[in-house]
């Protein structure tokens, strides 16, 4: 354990949150592709994606609003929230889903054995179920990413902030004696945006960028009411 | 037991001729429906394992709706599970004489109700093969199961009322399998001379059997209230819109004496039809049975209604989108059907005095009691998950045939199972039915 | 042989546990793929190459992750000035290229023309001989038809159809060459301008799809970014005018649904309010030109024949005009008419009334970069592929390029491909054009293959970005390059002195780096060019901005002309290149088919997107399946509700429809194309691809759309998604 003790002498957890800002996303979906292609998320095909059953662990949720010609889209990208106070973590009848202490809402694979309750208590419905042992035509799965599991058949799965570049970034951190950098460690999703419209960092670093646009008074959480804490931040669009 | 009178000294062997002819002779119909069920299992089995060799994607399930008709069926069979423990327990509690011939046939529905929901457990589980990881075992990693979780509440309570629902069958079972001991031979007797522990009919053991079934009997009902407010909370601590409720305990408890109730009514005409059982079963027992009915249905119409009202009065939107979808929506149809099934065609039918009286008329308001309860449990896990909070995600869900096949071939083992043990215990309950003569609480 | 009982128990064993859990654990093939790794490979650990983006014009910089010597994924390259790390979807998906299940292995011919029989294999030296010969004993024209070239492979290219005599096309579908012209009658600039979004606080765009993938997609969308929130006090704002809201109008403050072919007009009308509201910084004659142009036609008449209302138009003027640095741009599907070029000349003349040019927050011209020599390469438009099509060729080469299914088969390109001798691809797909050729010798992948790449937009900073091979490619497959210098060296051509595509870059670097960088000698090129791979390719210095002195009139407006009357034909059709899909390159990657269209979350298909009153008055339910006919043709599609659509407008995207393409793109959903009438904007003979009118029959029958938002195929969908909406307060 000695490795551990050349964490940052402060001892702050990390507390790994994000910053959504809606006045910049325009819904061209990059971040898509990125978490597909980082986590190995599964082409389900078109069966499978009529049946509904298509997986993204970042969508794009598009709402309209008004009538012809008064007609406006809103794009709002939903992922796991990552909340505080998650609400399908007590329901999980063998701990699959837990809470790590620098605040990520994580999914034991090993763990889950499919009863699904967290997938319906989630309130943002980002949980997806693997129904089929996913496929690759050969030699697609040439792609896969060996850091990241692939989630086969009967188990819940859903974003993890990357968490294995999380991991990366904080052993990198501590070999060298530091903190993780503000920017050091970002999710696919936020790396690739081209607007910068997703930002993520830690919050227990009053400095980071993360920290100062949360502040910001265009701020507010999905379904803030449910009282779930949720670690993303959404910047309002404005009008 | 005391000595019967000498008036009913008479009867006794006839209740011992009529209520174990059916154990010592069979008609060959009896094989044709053992048969035909055992096809109907077999399919279900198929389709289980089809589902078990290529995944639960051959449910018709997806995001948002992750549960369908395997919990609804799971909750529909502990509700059934009710009629046996409420029928035998609260009557025996309150000592109604006219529960007599009327007990075995609940409990037996109860213990086989239950085994018939755990199947649907198993169904269920994305990863079938790791069901051990809900027992909490001792294991090197140290890793217990979450009691935190409303299903870990669940699988214990299901399995603390199995137990019990099972020992409450077999203590009045024991002076019956004593008396079969005696009368029947063949390769049932050494299985009835072990299960029958001895019973030799002494003062004693009667008196041990009595405060056995004093103890267990109001525990059960006790149990069985809470085993079904415990399925209840799976859902009512949930934070689904229109799950997320209080009254859903006290709801789900009424709703599964009320399908329970349902179900022995059925089962009553079909077994006096099939054995002659005129003389024990009457038409009185239909008349009670009727008023049970109509009781139960009001009392869920009450908790439907407040259910429904509070959350169409207090119109949170999330919540009134399910109302609606009942109301005029997407589900109106099932909804207005069930509505009528449960609540209606009772309510106008039971509340006749002469129609109560007709067996046949009470067998089919139990039968659309418990197709509409059915629909009801679905109703009540669907909607509220196929309108998640986040509108994009809205969708719907009927189920796909492989569910359906197994839905069915369950219903198909349940009815085989209580086929076959008509032919291992007595479906009246023989030595409570005597005890009846001594009481004189039941006319001739 | 004798079974031991233990033996025979622990099979026991095992095979209980297998027939008691089946599916559950999957056999493991393979750890780690080589028994003997190459140096660089140490396993679990990734590498990280540098290479240059091909999947569309911009040619963003990118790094390549590499572990146990698999590319895993392309990210973007945080050096690199034009795209500072940020990829767009198609950029990322690039990886499927590579793994593409249906890429072609080997070379291959056709044996016959006409028969039915496939395509057979052969060994590169006979592909190569076979197709020297050809050239060889050449009767007629040899041209080649290829993606748009840069940089060396364009030199390389365009030099050896010098030397056989042969004539070089680019072709890209919808190539934004009105935009080009319209700089040109402008301001005349013969080049894209750089359209500093990032400085601008009031955009005005007319159709500009800048945010799907127009011109450069990602540092447009890093530009939009900060004109909206990356300025401290300043958030710019955004008008979009447009038929039809595309996924970049989405962002807009406020749409403006004009009627389809006036884009031009509303130019006009704009122009005419600030020329009469403001003191413009004009000098005085070409201030009287653009009034003249400009006042052509009198307002209320504009507001009539452009279906917006005049006090629209006179408050979008004069918010332009207070604006501090409005900018006006245009382009794609809404400017896509016979008067492409004159509307776009309109438009962008706001810039000018306004004194726009070459000024922060508008458009700026800056010095070509370097190697850009591929601007004397003529362009094909669909007109003049129709022209070539009536000429009889000789070979006909063809390079990453699909013109078959990109334009409407009302032109008879087809014929090109029949009547020609002989056709050769060097496409790494077999797609419907390739699959007419009588010779395949397939390409690398991108991600295989050695190249380097100038953006042809103008841009602030000068760069030269490389590629390299960041895997050893897959199959027995050729570079372009070195296949061209193969065939330069069998026909005995001189000036093509070296014998791989990677010592010709280089040389062309040495050259380059010499005179930029004054890297002499060879151990010093060694290590600049080591660097420059390392990094993705060469910048560093601020391109010299161009000043605009010229200031041509700007071109008299021209009404455009539609196919079909509004009788017979009261519809618009709206086709439009799918934001992930494009026309049809990104069709063959699965990530990109399964990517959610971002408005109406349809994937793995086609759709046509109607306004939900049209739909109902022709009683044409949500997801049903509706005909659009048009004097050319029919296409049955199905239909979805799409609020922000112009009710005299029906809009279908391009992308899918391929005959031929792998199989995740074959005989997927329809090619709006088909049913295209052959009008051209007249000046540049670019397909004007909204020209065509069309009229809508519902058939009755339900379709399956793939929908991620299913709710919407709910029959009280509109009420419901609508009214309810709750996404941000």
């Amino acid at each position: 354990m000695s490795e551990h003790k050349e964490e940052p002498q402060d001892g702050r957890p990390y507390k790994w949150e994000m910053v959504i800002d809606l006045d910049r996303c325009t819904g061209c979906e990059a971040c898509v592709v990125a978490c597909h292609a980082e986590n190995n998320i599964r082409i389900s095909g078109e069966q499978e994606a009529a049946d509904g059953r298509a997986i993204n662990w970042i969508r794009i949720e598009r709402y309209w609003e008004g009538e012809y010609p008064n007609v406006k889209a809103r794009f709002m990208p939903v992922l796991c929230q990552h909340c505080g106070n998650a609400p399908c973590e007590p329901v999980c009848p063998v701990y699959a889903s837990y809470h790590t202490p620098d605040g990520l809402n994580a999914q034991v694979y090993n763990r889950c054995i499919g009863v699904r309750y967290c997938g319906n208590n989630c309130p943002y419905t980002v949980r997806q179920f693997n129904w089929f042992d996913p496929h690759w035509d050969a030699p697609l799965a040439e792609q896969l990413n060996p850091d990241v599991t692939v989630r086969q058949n009967g188990i819940m799965e859903k974003c993890t902030f990357c968490v294995q570049r999380i991991r990366q970034g904080k052993e990198q951190a501590e070999k060298e004696g530091r903190r993780v950098r503000d920017g050091e460690v970002v999710p696919a999703c936020v790396q690739s945006c081209p607007t910068s419209a997703l930002l993520f960092g830690d919050r227990n670093d009053p400095t980071s960028r993360v920290s100062q646009s949360a502040a910001s008074d265009r701020g507010f959480h999905l379904l803030e009411e449910l009282g779930t804490h949720p670690a993303i931040t959404y910047l309002k669009r404005l009008p | 037991m005391t000595t019967p009178a000498p008036a009913e000294e008479h009867q006794i062997p006839k209740i011992n001729r009529d209520l174990l002819a059916p154990l010592v002779t069979t008609h060959w119909s009896y094989f044709l429906l053992v048969g035909a069920l055992a096809c109907l299992v077999a399919a279900g089995a198929g389709a289980w394992s089809y589902q078990f060799r290529t995944g639960i994607g051959r449910t018709n399930l997806h995001p948002p709706v992750f549960w369908g008709v395997y919990i609804a069926s799971f909750i529909f069979w502990v509700g059934a599970s009710h009629s046996g423990t409420f029928i035998s327990g609260v009557l025996r509690l309150t000592k109604a004489e006219w529960r007599r011939p009327i007990t075995r046939i609940a409990e037996l529905m109860t213990s086989i109700s239950l085994m018939i929901a755990t199947l649907f457990v198993f169904y269920h589980l994305g990863r079938v093969w790791r069901w051990y990881y809900l027992i909490p075992y001792p294991n090197q990693r140290e890793i217990w199961p979450n009691f935190r979780s409303p299903l870990m509440w669940d699988a214990m309570a299901v399995f603390t009322y199995a137990t019990a629902s099972t020992i409450y069958l077999y203590l009045p079972l024991i002076p019956d399998f004593a008396l079969m001991r005696d009368r029947i031979e063949g390769w049932r007797k050494p299985l009835y001379r072990a299960l029958s522990l001895g019973w030799q009919g002494t003062q004693q053991q009667w008196q041990v059997l009595e405060t056995a079934m004093r103890i267990i009997t109001p525990l059960i009902v006790m149990v069985m209230v809470s085993v079904h407010s415990i399925v209840g909370w799976d859902f009512g601590v949930s934070l689904v819109p229109a799950w997320h409720s209080t009254i859903f305990a006290p709801y789900f408890v009424v709703g599964a004496v009320h399908s329970g109730v349902g179900l022995v009514v059925i089962g009553m005409y079909v077994l006096r039809k099939i054995y002659h059982l005129e003389d024990y079963i009457g038409r009185e027992h239909f008349d009670k049975m009727g008023k049970l009915l109509l009781l139960t249905t009001l009392g869920l119409a009450y908790l439907y209604f407040a259910e429904l009202l509070t959350i169409w009065y207090g119109n949170i939107p999330d919540h009134r989108w399910v109302v609606d979808a009942l109301l005029t929506g997407a589900f109106a149809g099932p909804f207005w059907f069930m509505v009528g099934c449960i609540y209606v065609i009772p309510l106008i039918t039971l509340t006749l005095p002469a129609f109560r009286h007709w067996p046949l008329g009470v067998m089919f308001i139990g039968l659309l009691i418990n197709i509409g309860m059915y629909i009801e449990r679905v109703l009540l896990i669907v909607p509220p998950l196929a309108y998640p909070r986040l509108p994009f995600n809205w969708d719907s869900y009927a189920p796909s045939w492989v569910e359906m096949t197994i839905v069915v071939g369950s219903l198909a083992l349940a009815v085989l199972l209580y086929v076959l043990a008509v032919k291992f215990v007595p479906i009246i309950s023989i030595w409570e039915e005597k005890e009846g003569l001594v009481h004189g609480g039941r006319q001739q | 042989m004798k079974l031991k009982r233990r033996t025979f128990i622990k099979a026991l064993g095992l095979a209980a546990a297998g027939s008691f859990l089946p599916g559950c654990e999957r056999e493991v093939h393979h750890l780690v793929p080589y028994v003997l790794p190459d140096d660089e490979i140490v396993p679990g650990v990734a590498d990280w190459y540098a290479s240059t983006c091909r999947e569309c014009q911009a040619g963003c910089g990118v790094v390549v992750r590499v572990m146990e010597g698999r590319a895993k994924k392309i990210e973007g390259n945080s050096e690199h000035p034009l795209n500072q790390g940020k990829l767009c979807a198609k950029g990322q998906a690039a990886l499927q290229g590579l793994y593409n299940p249906d890429r072609i292995r080997e070379p291959l011919r056709r044996p016959e023309r006409e028969g039915r029989r496939p395509f057979e294999p052969l060994a590169w030296e006979e592909a190569l001989t076979q197709l020297t010969e050809r050239l060889r004993k050449v009767q007629g024209p040899v041209i080649m038809i290829s993606r748009p070239l840069s940089g060396t492979l364009a030199e390389l290219v365009s030099t050896f159809m010098r030397a056989i005599d042969g004539e070089l096309y680019f072709y890209e579908p919808g190539a934004d060459l009105p935009l080009r012209a319209a700089s040109r009658a402008a301001f005349g600039m013969d080049a894209w301008p750089h359209i500093d979004l990032a400085g601008s606080d009031y955009v005005l765009s007319f159709g500009a799809p800048f945010l799907e993938g127009w011109l450069s997609p990602v540092s447009l969308g890093i530009a939009y970014g900060q004109m909206r929130q990356g300025r401290p006090l300043t958030r710019g704002r955004f008008v979009q005018v447009e038929p039809r809201l595309s996924l970049t109008g989405a962002s807009a403050d406020r749409w403006i649904p004009i009627r389809p072919g006036t884009a031009g007009l509303l130019a006009m009308g704009i122009g005419q309010i600030l020329l009469a509201e403001r003191p413009s910084a004009l000098p005085e004659t070409q201030r009287r030109t653009y009034e003249r142009i400009y006042g052509d036609i009198p307002l209320d008449r504009i507001a009539a024949l452009t279906d917006i209302p005049r006090e629209e138009l006179v408050r979008t003027a004069r918010e332009f005009g207070s604006a501090g640095a409005p900018l006006a741009i245009g382009g794609g599907a809404a400017c896509a008419h016979t008067n492409a070029t004159e509307s776009l000349a309109a438009i962008q003349g706001l810039n000018v009334v306004t004194g726009r040019i070459g000024r922060p927050g508008g458009l700026r011209f800056y010095e070509p970069a370097l190697f850009s020599g591929t601007q004397s390469i003529p362009w094909l438009t669909e007109r003049s592929l129709g022209e070539l099509a009536q000429r009889a060729l000789s070979v006909v080469l063809l390079y990453d390029s699909n013109p078959l299914h990109t334009a409407p088969p009302s032109i008879p390109l087809r014929r090109l491909f029949e009547q020609a001798d002989f056709v050769a691809s060097f496409s790494p797909f077999m797609d419907d054009s390739t699959s007419a050729a009588d010779l395949i010798l397939p390409d690398h992948s991108p991600l295989e293959s050695w190249g380097d790449h100038v953006q042809p937009t103008s841009f602030p900073t000068a760069i030269v970005s490389l590629s390299q091979p960041v895997v050893t490619p897959l199959y027995d497959t050729r570079a372009v390059g070195d296949t061209f210098l193969s065939l330069a060296h069998r026909l005995g051509l001189s000036g093509f002195p070296r014998e791989t595509f990677h010592a010709f870059l280089q040389d062309r670097w040495r050259r380059l780096l010499s005179e930029q960088a004054g890297t002499h000698g060879e151990e010093a090129f060694a290590a600049a060019w080591a660097h420059h791979v390392q990094q993705g390719g060469w910048w560093g210095r601020p391109g010299r901005e161009l000043t605009v002195t010229a200031a041509p009139p700007p071109l008299p407006h021209v009404p455009a002309t539609f196919d079909g009357d509004d009788q017979n034909w009261p519809l618009y059709f709206h086709p439009y290149p799918s934001p992930s899909l494009g026309q049809g390159r990104g069709a063959n990657l699965p990530w990109l088919q399964e990517l959610p269209d971002a408005l109406t979350s349809a994937m793995w298909g086609t759709w046509a997107e109607i306004n939900p009153h049209t739909a109902q008055a022709h009683g044409i339910r949500q997801g049903d399946i509706v005909r659009i006919v048009s004097r050319y043709g029919s296409i049955e599609v199905p239909a979805l509700y799409y609020p922000a659509i112009r009710p005299d407008v029906i809009a279908v995207p391009m992308g899918q429809g391929h005959q031929e393409y792998g199989r995740y793109a074959s005989r997927r959903g329809v090619n709006p194309q088909s049913i295209l009438a052959p009008l051209f904007d007249h000046r540049t003979g670019v397909l004007a691809s909204a020209a065509t009118r069309v009229r809508i029959e519902a058939t009755g029958r339900p379709g399956r759309p793939v929908l991620l938002e299913p709710s919407a195929l709910d029959p009280g969908h509109e009420l419901l998604t609508i009214g309810k909406a709750r996404s941000s307060p």
